[in-house]
């Protein structure tokens, strides 16, 4: 009997354990743990995971939701494009919002919580230091002011409240079974949308693209470099390419587009005003040594090409638009194309998944595209508080009150973390004690930067996706404030144009190139330009116009400004469009997948003419011979192209590292192609001896000592090609492996016109042809569909990367779509 | 019989209730079944294998295994999807044989009179 009750108890002990056992297991299986989602709930075929191995769409699909105002008519092509057919625009916006989220939600999610510093919310505290850059940088008070001003717009606040709701439409449907897998992988859930976040939506490119400044870089540049200093940072180059040329800024005489002449007159009296200021005093003045302008581009700084033929330049007689603007390479890409159609409008090209309408593209009349103007629109002050509070700033000869605004950041599995930051009249106090500049700790400095202003984008390309010609066209992007773009225009009646049209301050020479102690409001951004007058040209005699985030204008613009401008695409590109002959659309191909490198054309010979000093051995005498035949063309089985780029980097340490010393991470190198100008120099410049040595060291020393360095180096990656060295990849923004896209089989590079480097690239090719019908191409690094497990998740990298191109449905009516 | 029984059962209840209601048949079911432990063992385990191997072909087959082979580099497996859709499975199972073991102890007239048959 006690044997029998012994054994009952061990028998229930040990069920009750294994129960035990079996809820512990499911409670570890169904919990997030911290990266990894619960596995039970991730694995479980029925809701998790394998539920988006699905089909995303039927080809036709009629749209009739409670809140459109008529059924809506989508047709998917065979790259899963959307033509979307709507009555009106309230339903064709609605749908677009609802194509965004349905394709590109978490993306969407992701973008907009890094632009307001929210990503330690899901991910934890290793993204705090994002989240406080964010937040100090005032994204959110930008978006917040530009979604005051959209909002008094009727016809942008109903664009806003018909996408806000297509978004949200969609995500009212989802259940965690139909979430998007990166929700179930990162454990967290979609939450609705706002227009604060399509406002957010838009800061974000504002910051990608004018966010970088060079005033902290020169101010310490122009501490330690001394007299050198204007040598290396240059106000210009001496061979530029201005997007705005001086002797070609001439309104050339209108084709058929109707317009009033009062208005013509208007804008060729500006630029005749252009000329008129350009007085010899003036030139005087520019030319003298405190007037100092930059030319540097970031090693890794992301350009963009765009031109526009006329008539007289192409075989057809019609005017070719094209534009690659060079942006990350992420997955899911940073485009998506889309063709919306309604009554009034009729518009194809890529959108931003996060913001209505499109953004580059083209309709019946006209086509448009940008690159990035590098314009420097943020600059830096130092500013003076009473004490540690940040309470009282000392300005315009007193003491002022700072509003202090508490940030406060969501971490998961922590406490908030508390951050506080001071607004003031000079800007938003972005570096101080608590988050100290590097190399210049101990100072407090308040950034005043356009893209903090209210303004309404999205009114810019509300018309400009419905504009006809080219004072429609004007009427359109003289809302496009910040950033700074350079907007090329053509039209199917003829007309082709270039605006850099961006809000500019009024500045004083230098004002805003260095971080700047001021005490008056008086030295701040007094007054502003008119966004009427900014540089453009119509119809230049040359023929075409183009951009490659270049100087804007010639050094004989009176109007000062800064920038972070490169030449080298510029010149390329004018190379080739100046020929003399007659273009077609395969031209334009070839040219956007040009693998010229123009640095490495002018540079290399100048290194290579030392030559005959090499002490050679075998391995290195084939290294120059390689060298010595190379076309500069750097395809993706050059050999030559890593040799010459190891050169140049080695060259560019022994040149610089010696003076920079310990600034070094703080600085960037001068321009590439202000080393070519030191190259190329008869004179012996000092920068070329090594500081640390007794001996003085001359150019050829240095040419001399990197050519060996660079041969030790290659020997190491010798068993690379081109395209393998450089690893272009397309990454997926949660930067997880298995989900991207690791070196992509592509020529180009950096500072060449198919410009694909290491983590960003042409984002979107497009060509437009103003046949009749139009003519039209386009690729983008992706493809539509943001679900890693859809065919049209990466299905166009590679076509990309081969320099293929689609021709886009330009549908007219749903059965134009097969 | 078992194993069909809860395979069936799961694949209808699971589509709708979350993921861990197949602990719960499978305990039930073998609860009720009256099994040896070894065989509720083995019917919860293949219940639920069957169950799972289906849902999961329904998805991979039409998706071309572009997510499970996303999926087992995610998890290190370097592409073999197949390697990936076994584990999976057997997580799977191996909760759904736990769960049917777990039943049949609880299941008590039948582990009592078993075991103190053995007793005698």
């Amino acid at each position: 009997m006690n044997e029998y009750i012994c054994r009952f108890t061990l028998i229930s002990l040990k069920k009750f354990f294994l129960l035990f056992v079996l809820v512990l297991i499911v409670y570890c299986l169904n919990r997030n743990w911290s990266g990894m989602p619960g596995l039970g709930k991730f694995l479980d075929p029925y809701h998790g995971c394998w539920q988006n191995a699905k089909s995303e769409t039927e080809p036709k699909v009629i749209y009739s939701m409670k809140p459109l105002l008529k059924p809506v008519e989508v047709r998917f092509d065979d790259r899963l494009v959307p033509h979307v057919f709507a009555k009106n625009s309230h339903d064709l916006i609605f749908i677009q919002g609802f194509l965004h989220a349905k394709f590109r939600l978490w993306q969407m999610d992701m973008t907009t919580r890094l632009a307001s510093g929210r990503l330690s919310e899901i991910v934890g505290s290793k993204t705090l230091s994002i989240d406080r850059e964010m937040r100090r940088k005032g994204m959110v008070y930008g978006a917040e002011n530009s979604l005051k001003t959209m909002e008094a717009d009727q016809e942008s606040k109903q664009t806003l409240e018909a996408y806000c709701d297509g978004v949200n439409y969609f995500i009212q449907s989802l259940r965690y079974k139909s979430y998007p897998l990166e929700y179930k992988l990162m454990g967290f859930e979609p939450e609705l949308w706002t227009n604060l976040k399509t406002s957010l939506m838009i800061k974000f490119m504002a910051d990608k693209l004018s966010g970088r400044t060079q005033d902290f870089e020169l101010t310490l540049a122009r501490k330690i470099l001394g007299d050198q200093f204007n040598i290396l940072y240059p106000e210009h180059l001496d061979e530029e390419y201005p997007v705005i040329p001086e002797n070609d800024n001439i309104i050339g005489t209108h084709s058929n587009d109707k317009i009033d002449l009062k208005n013509i007159e208007e804008i060729s009296f500006k630029s005749k005003n252009f000329n008129r200021v350009k007085t010899q005093d003036n030139i005087k003045e520019m030319t003298s040594s405190n007037n100092i302008e930059s030319h540097n581009e970031p090693k890794n700084g992301i350009g963009s090409n765009n031109w526009a033929l006329d008539g007289t330049k192409t075989q057809s007689g019609k005017p070719i638009l094209c534009n690659d603007p060079h942006l990350p390479l992420n997955l899911p890409a940073i485009w998506y194309e889309n063709q919306l159609v309604s009554p009034d409008l009729n518009v194809y090209g890529v959108s931003l998944p996060g913001a209505p309408q499109v953004v580059i593209g083209f309709n019946d009349s006209i086509a448009w595209g940008f690159t990035n103007g590098y314009r420097d629109v943020k600059d830096f002050y130092t500013i003076q508080f009473k004490d540690k509070s940040k309470k009282e700033y000392f300005f315009d000869g007193q003491y002022l009150p700072s509003k202090l605004k508490i940030e406060s950041i969501k971490i998961k599995g922590e406490n908030d973390f508390l951050d506080t930051v001071a607004y003031t009249k000079l800007g938003i106090v972005m570096y101080d004690d608590s988050y100290p500049k590097k190399g210049f700790e101990g100072q407090n400095f308040a950034m005043n930067w356009m893209a903090h202003k209210g303004s309404d984008e999205l009114k810019a390309l509300t018309n400009l996706n419905r504009s006809k010609n080219y004072n429609e066209y004007i009427n359109s992007i003289k809302y496009f404030h910040c950033p700074h773009q350079n907007i090329v225009f053509a039209s199917a009646s003829g007309d082709i144009a270039m605006w850099s049209q961006g809000l500019f301050a009024n500045k004083k020479q230098g004002q805003g190139r260095f971080v700047e102690e001021i005490n008056h409001t008086d030295q701040l951004w007094t007054n502003m330009l008119s966004v009427e007058n900014n540089p453009h040209e119509l119809n230049p005699k040359r023929g075409f116009v183009m951009s490659a985030n270049q100087v804007n204008t010639s050094h004989n613009d009176p109007i000062y400004y800064n920038g972070i401008f490169s030449e080298e695409r510029a010149k390329r590109i004018t190379n080739m469009l100046s020929e003399k002959k007659k273009f077609n659309v395969q031209d334009m191909m070839i040219m956007q997948n040009d693998k010229y490198w123009q640095n490495a054309s002018e540079i290399l010979p100048l290194i290579l003419s030392y030559s005959n000093l090499y002490d050679l051995n075998k391995t290195s005498n084939t290294i120059l011979q390689e060298l010595k035949t190379w076309n500069y063309v750097a395809t993706t089985e050059s050999r030559a192209a890593i040799m010459y780029d190891i050169w140049f980097n080695i060259l560019e340490r022994k040149i610089y590292d010696d003076e920079f010393g310990k600034y070094l991470p703080s600085l960037n190198y001068p321009n590439e192609r202000v080393t070519l100008q030191l190259l190329q120099s008869k004179n012996e410049s000092i920068i070329f001896d090594n500081i640390l040595t007794t001996q003085r060291e001359t150019k050829a020393n240095i040419i001399l000592q990197s050519f060996s360095e660079m041969v030790t180096e290659y020997e190491k990656v010798k068993h690379k090609t081109w395209y393998q060295y450089k690893n272009t990849s397309a990454e997926h923004l949660s930067k997880i492996p298995a989900f991207s896209v690791p070196t992509i089989k592509i020529g180009g590079g950096h500072g060449i016109v198919n410009a694909a480097s290491a983590k960003d690239g042409p984002s979107w090719r497009m060509i437009v042809h103003f046949t009749n019908p139009i003519e039209a191409y386009g690729i983008y690094p992706g493809g539509e569909s943001g679900n890693i497990a859809s065919p049209h998740y990466i299905n166009m990298i590679d076509d990309w990367a081969n320099g293929k191109y689609y021709r886009l449905n330009f549908a007219h009516q749903p059965n134009d779509i097969p | 019989m078992t194993i069909f029984i809860i395979a069936v059962l799961n694949s209808i209840l699971e589509s709708f209730l979350p993921w861990w209601i197949l602990v719960i048949i499978s305990f039930v079911v073998c609860l009720i079944a009256r099994l040896s432990s070894l065989k509720s063992f083995f019917a919860g385990f293949m219940g639920i294998f069957l169950s799972w191997f289906i849902a999961i072909l329904l998805k991979d087959i039409p998706n071309h295994h572009l997510l499970s082979t996303k999926l087992s580099n995610l998890f290190q497996l370097k592409g073999n999807y197949i390697l990936f859709i076994i584990i999976n499975l057997l997580l799977g199972a191996l909760l759904g044989g736990l769960s049917g073991w777990c039943g049949c102890l609880f299941s008590s007239t039948n582990n009592l009179s078993t075991n103190s048959k053995v007793g005698e």
